[in-house]
């Protein structure tokens, strides 16, 4: 079977010119539904196999310059898990499915609702009243069928979040509770995996990854006791702030998962859209 | 002694730049506050959103002591997601 799938692959894979101007083998996503017909292999795994022949699936060839067929490999294979799917949330999971990573794991207790509109990416007018995580799932499925998504609609507690996360490469907060957030963190450091914490306010927002061990969120928030918010609960939440946010949320995350770069370890970064600026405050490294 | 002290996002309008450098008199972190009151207007004490770090560490009390060369940030908390 395995066999007859990459014939196929290879068969039904085209050439084209990249805008470097280099000869690309490609595979177009007609070609990749058509194989997953025709073999009942799931259409990731197409896409797997034909990455492992050298062959680009031609939605992820503008990915090709920066992240390498190697690099596609890895988001291919890669599990990662969005705690919320509202402001942040959103755009981390369009953001996550167009650069192909394998399975979003989408954990949401909260439906639309019309405050959301400003800013949300996944709100829209007739989803107001839908389960968050339901919206973010169809979502997906349009944008990249050969996503997985594993949609959990459900509140986070200290009962379930270990299972909620468990076999996830990396975890991405995109809530808006303090007390939830350490919890996450806690469950990332007992699972070993790292955590990319992301909070807006305003104009303003800040991103930070914690590593199994680190102090992280411990030390901008404490025990998180009593915590009821931040400068938010006075400056809102307008759109642009998440977005900015959540696109350095992502890239932390394939950051982690290809290995590469400078992950904003014991920095939080702090952004001023007003200003324009972007600084990073050094935190300690250890509890 | 000299310190440094590292104003984030809005909060450095009350400084008039990002990073200032001060000669202190006092010894602990209360001091260090006490003038910034004085001298900039600045009251932390009365900011309910916003943190001390000290040399990366956060949870500071008002009576730890300063050093030679002490790195002091304030940055606003934020929540939303």
């Amino acid at each position: 079977m395995a066999a007859s799938m990459r014939e196929k692959i290879r068969g039904c894979a085209g050439v084209i010119t990249a805008p470097s101007g280099a000869a690309v083998r490609v595979l177009s996503m007609e070609a990749v539904r058509a194989i997953a017909d025709q073999s009942g292999a799931g259409r990731r795994d197409i896409e797997i196999a034909a990455l492992e022949e050298g062959i680009i699936p031609l939605r992820y060839q503008r990915n090709a310059g920066t992240i390498g067929i190697e690099g596609q490999l890895k988001l291919r294979r890669a599990r990662v898990a969005v705690v919320g799917a509202g402001g942040l949330g959103g755009t981390i999971i369009e953001l996550l499915a167009r650069l192909g990573i394998g399975t979003l794991v989408v954990i949401d207790r909260d439906v639309f609702s019309e405050d959301n509109l400003n800013r949300q990416i996944l709100s829209t007018e007739d989803a107001i009243g839908r389960p968050k995580v339901e919206v973010a799932a169809g979502r997906v499925a349009r944008v990249n069928s050969a996503v997985g998504v594993v949609a959990h609609h459900t509140v986070v507690d200290r009962g379930n979040i270990d299972s909620l996360i468990q076999g996830c490469d990396v975890v991405i907060d995109a809530l808006d509770s303090i007390p939830t957030r350490l919890l996450v963190q806690e469950a990332a450091t007992r699972i070993n995996i790292p955590f990319v914490h992301g909070a807006i306010a305003g104009f303003l927002g800040e991103v930070m990854t914690v590593f199994p061990g680190d102090r992280g969120l411990m030390a901008l928030y404490g025990d998180g006791q009593g915590a009821a918010g931040g400068l938010e609960l006075r400056l809102g939440t307008p759109s642009v702030t998440p977005s900015l946010v959540a696109a350095f949320q992502v890239m932390e995350a394939v950051k982690l998962i290809l290995g590469t770069g400078a992950p904003l370890r014991h920095r939080l970064l702090c952004i001023d859209l007003l200003e324009g600026s972007i600084s990073d405050v050094k935190m300690e490294p250890r509890s | 002694m000299r310190i440094t002290v590292q104003t984030v996002s809005d909060l450095r309008h009350h400084f008039g730049g990002r990073e200032i450098s001060i000669e202190l008199t006092g010894a602990t972190v209360k001091d260090l506050l006490d003038y910034l009151k004085r001298t900039y207007g600045y009251d932390f004490l009365a900011e309910e959103h916003t943190m001390l770090f000290l040399n990366g560490k956060g949870g500071i009390r008002d009576l730890e002591e300063l050093h030679e060369g002490d790195h002091v940030a304030l940055v606003p908390i934020m929540a939303a997601g």
